[in-house]
């Protein structure tokens, strides 16, 4: 598949961002009927179809750049937002292995991984980077090994690090989180980190994730995607800047939220870490504006249904109470309320 | 490459060790590197005999950062289903095996600052690996390793070049023996101890960590049980409308897989709990052998760990 | 966003004797000294350190219940003299801290910092009421903090106080209170 790289696109200020067609084309829609529950909905990370955001064990689509370029911009306002305890060197190495090998393979025209035993070359052709480096000795590379090589790729990512039957987030770059705050959970264990998460512990969505995950096979990552709401293509809605985009929410009227308020997909996947015993958890976030999403009239209808019967406590846990009505009266005109039948394909 | 699928490797060499211990290098059949892995895991080894195909867990000896060959050692045990013969007796120079992509569930804890290692005997086999993690760490610890008798302590030279004066090696028949009180006391705060060998020294460090006041999360041991033999019994596979016989030497998850049924494993020692089976029916009784079920669930009836348990029934119903 | 009904709290309990420690160490400050007189009562031998507060001294009654006791004339003292008892004890030991939230999380990072682990700890908070807060924003602690909505120390802004707890910060986790009025940016 051929993409074209878009140069200027920004995540904040001016937000000059869109899909194009083939972007909306592959999107990855979540909602399978008219209605939306929790559930452990894991399946195994194996290559999805060509050109889709599964084809590859790591994404690389066309807002690539612009993304680069905006993780730079958090770091640069905030270097908290990437953080590791001492004892998670090992998993950062397994990380950056992890990645670089994955990106050379997937996107040989683009990156480059050279190995003489532990002497690498890596080669960024996208953000023109070269780096030589000795694998293993931290003082070779510009930055820490997760920061270095999470810098240049698509989403969060958190290391977890496994000991007495429970996982401990340890480690991470977070700077395209759905509101949770790294520096907050570090060290917190699964339960605790999902504390803030409504009715799923109820339902002991957490105990069998994690019993399930405590079980996570090198050479084995599995998936699921998650889903929430943020107006403004703004990777960024992290707690820290809360401040600066919480008055976004109350801003949005039935007139504008077609072009203001984004579905916000997370396609979220597991990686045993062979080294470090460790998991690496990759949040990769997906924007696309309800006047894009409804080009696929099918999507449009869906979204319609689902947020019009979302139960309270999720509306008020992903934050959209104050324009959930807004983007039902605009959705609305694309539901002629006929049977949408079960699956998420476009149609 | 999928963990389900195992890895075609050729024994490229075999040390005997001790009378008893052999040490089989490995490497990829196709000049491939070896999947990396942490300190503590093991593979499992599949040996295809005349009459019946072994598959046995053995810890991996080799440094985590060798990608282009494994080490285990396996200690002859003549009076059990006949693994560790084969390894012995049939495998040469040159043999094909295939393993599985390596588990770890004997992992140092990184936020302990003091680890003591304990071994009995091929107890030390894990060790290795976590010797080569505890080299780059830094980490300070002890290597307590307890041998029958000299011509048992063929590990010990190589040990002593990796741990230097943090190895203490005890040479049973020569009078020193392992006081596991001893080993723990006054040792700092923040230290865990990693315990690897029969069950009975198993059980006697538990219970001496128990007395000198640590808590469970400190203590932490690695057994691999081998499957006991028993009576022969019938099961029944409900979903896959099988019914297999399960011999006084093969266990309930071997004999199904003979069957050809896909049955979900990990570590086929009684410990990990991933081959749990629901048992739909039974009289008699489950003879469970694993570490895993709580008292409530083997009492329940409702479940059973194939990989080392078994049934004294006339009919068993598995849902599988 | 949820506030209240989150699964991730501190854990706070009376202090109790834990007998299958070897070594006991338990550490008070101000009104946390009725605490270590109830351990002291069911403990066979344990070292003590306190500090008193202006308000709440149980300097007399904390050595009448124990036969080892150390006081510390500041808090500053009392950690320094922690850190150097944690040192040199041996692993078996149990670790006992009373007092307000502050307190509790100044002890547990010393503790923590010489490797203990919950398995090994108590703490007994006297104030429960007054919460550390973190602000998410800022990054500044601050300390006793009542009911659900205080103003920052170090930035000024309305926190609302969420029931999400970190234990490696020793705080609740305090958020802008209002960033959704319009105009609040």
């Amino acid at each position: 598949m051929h993409t074209t790289f878009k140069q200027d696109e920004t995540f904040r200020g001016n937000f000059a961002y869109a899909n194009s067609p083939a972007a909306i084309r592959r999107f990855p829609f979540p909602f399978h009927e008219d209605q939306y529950m929790y559930s452990v909905n894991i399946e195994p990370h194996a290559a999805g179809p060509a050109g889709s955001v599964t084809e590859h064990p790591f994404d690389v689509d066309e807002h690539y750049i612009g993304e680069c370029r905006e993780r730079a911009l958090v770091l640069a306002q905030d270097p908290g937002r990437c953080m590791a305890l001492p004892h998670m060197m090992q998993a950062q190495w397994d990380t950056l292995e992890l990645m670089m090998a994955s990106l050379a393979a997937s996107y040989p025209a683009h990156f480059t991984l050279r190995r003489d035993g532990t002497r690498w070359t890596w080669e960024n052709r996208l953000l023109g980077l070269r780096q030589d480096f000795v694998f293993g000795d931290a003082a070779t590379l510009p930055y820490p090994p997760l920061e270095y090589i999470a810098r240049q790729n698509q989403g969060d990512w958190v290391l977890m690090d496994q000991r007495q039957d429970n996982l401990f987030m340890d480690a991470g770059m977070v700077t395209t989180q759905a509101d949770w705050s790294l520096d907050f959970d570090l060290g917190m264990s699964f339960s605790e980190w999902h504390g803030p998460v409504p009715l799923a512990h109820e339902l002991g969505i957490f105990d069998r994730a994690l019993k399930y995950l405590l079980h996570l096979r090198a050479g084995a990552p599995v998936r699921r995607l998650n889903w929430t709401m943020t107006i403004h293509p703004r990777m960024d809605t992290s707690p820290e800047r809360y401040p600066e985009w919480g008055a976004d929410r109350a801003s949005v009227t039935r007139e504008t939220a077609g072009e203001l308020v984004h579905l916000r997909v997370e396609l979220q996947t597991l990686f045993r870490l062979p080294r470090s015993n460790a998991i690496g958890f990759g949040v990769r976030c997906y924007l696309i504006s309800l006047q894009e999403l409804a080009t696929v009239p099918r999507w449009a209808a869906r979204l319609h249904r689902v947020l019009r019967t979302l139960p309270d406590e999720l509306v008020d846990y992903k934050g959209i109470t104050r324009y959930r009505q807004a983007a039902i009266d605009w959705l609305a005109r694309h539901d002629d309320g006929r049977t949408l039948g079960a699956g998420t394909a476009p149609g | 490459m999928k963990p389900q699928e195992s890895i075609p490797v050729r024994v490229t060499r075999i040390e005997a060790v001790t009378p008893l211990v052999k040490r089989f290098t490995l490497c990829h059949a196709d000049g491939e590197d070896l999947p990396a892995f942490s300190g503590g895991s093991h593979i499992v080894v599949e040996m295809q005999g005349e009459d019946r195909l072994h598959r046995n867990p053995y810890s991996l000896m080799s440094s985590p950062w060798e990608t282009c060959q494994y080490q285990i050692g396996v200690r002859r045990v003549d009076e059990g289903r006949g693994g560790s013969r084969f390894m012995h007796e049939q495998v040469k120079e040159g043999s094909l095996l295939r393993v599985r992509a390596p588990v770890n569930l004997f992992p140092l804890l990184k936020t302990r600052r003091k680890h003591i290692l304990i071994a009995g005997g091929i107890g030390i086999t894990p060790f290795f690996s976590q010797l080569a993690e505890l080299q780059r760490l830094g980490t300070p610890y002890e290597l307590h390793y307890a041998v029958r008798s000299q011509e048992h302590a063929g590990f010990a030279a190589e040990l002593l070049r990796l741990a230097g004066e943090r190895l203490h090696l005890y040479v049973e028949d020569a009078g020193q023996p392992l006081h596991f009180a001893k080993v723990l006391a006054g040792q700092p705060l923040g230290t865990d101890v990693y315990v690897c060998g029969p069950a009975g020294m198993i059980e006697a460090v538990r219970q001496a960590a128990r007395a000198a006041g640590w808590p469970d999360s400190h203590v932490h041991w690695e057994q691999f049980l081998a499957p006991p033999a028993g009576a022969p019994f019938e099961a029944v596979l409900a979903r896959s409308g099988i019914t297999v016989q399960v011999g006084a030497e093969t266990s309930l998850l071997e004999a199904i897989e003979a069957a050809g049924v896909k049955a979900s494993y990990l570590c086929r020692g009684g410990a990990c709990g991933q081959c749990e089976l629901e048992v739909l029916e039974h009289d008699g009784e489950l003879v469970h052998h694993d570490h895993y079920l709580s008292i409530e669930e083997r009492a329940s009836g409702r479940k059973l760990m194939p990989c080392v348990s078994r049934a004294n029934c006339q009919r068993l119903v598995l849902a599988i | 966003m949820l506030v209240t009904g989150i699964k991730s709290m501190p854990v706070y309990r009376p202090l109790q004797f834990d007998d299958s420690g070897k070594v006991h160490l338990a550490v008070a400050r101000g009104a946390g000294g009725d605490a270590l007189r109830r351990l002291a009562g069911a403990a066979r031998a344990c070292k003590v350190l306190y500090a008193a507060e202006a308000g709440a001294d149980l300097t007399q009654a904390v050595r009448a219940g124990s036969a080892d006791v150390t006081v510390a004339a500041s808090t500053a003292a009392l950690l320094q003299q922690l850190g150097h008892a944690l040192a040199s004890l041996p692993m078996g030991l149990r670790f006992y801290a009373a007092g307000d939230e502050d307190f509790l999380a100044e002890v547990s990072r010393v503790a923590e910092l010489h490797g203990l682990d919950s398995a090994e700890m108590q703490c007994e908070c006297v104030a429960p009421g007054a919460r550390r807060v973190y602000c998410v924003h800022c990054r500044t602690c601050n300390a006793a903090v009542s009911g659900a909505i205080a103003p920052c120390a170090g930035c000024g802004r309305k926190l609302l106080v969420r029931d999400h707890y970190s234990r490696r910060l020793a705080a609740f986790m305090g958020v802008m209170a209002d960033a959704e009025t319009p105009g609040a940016a």
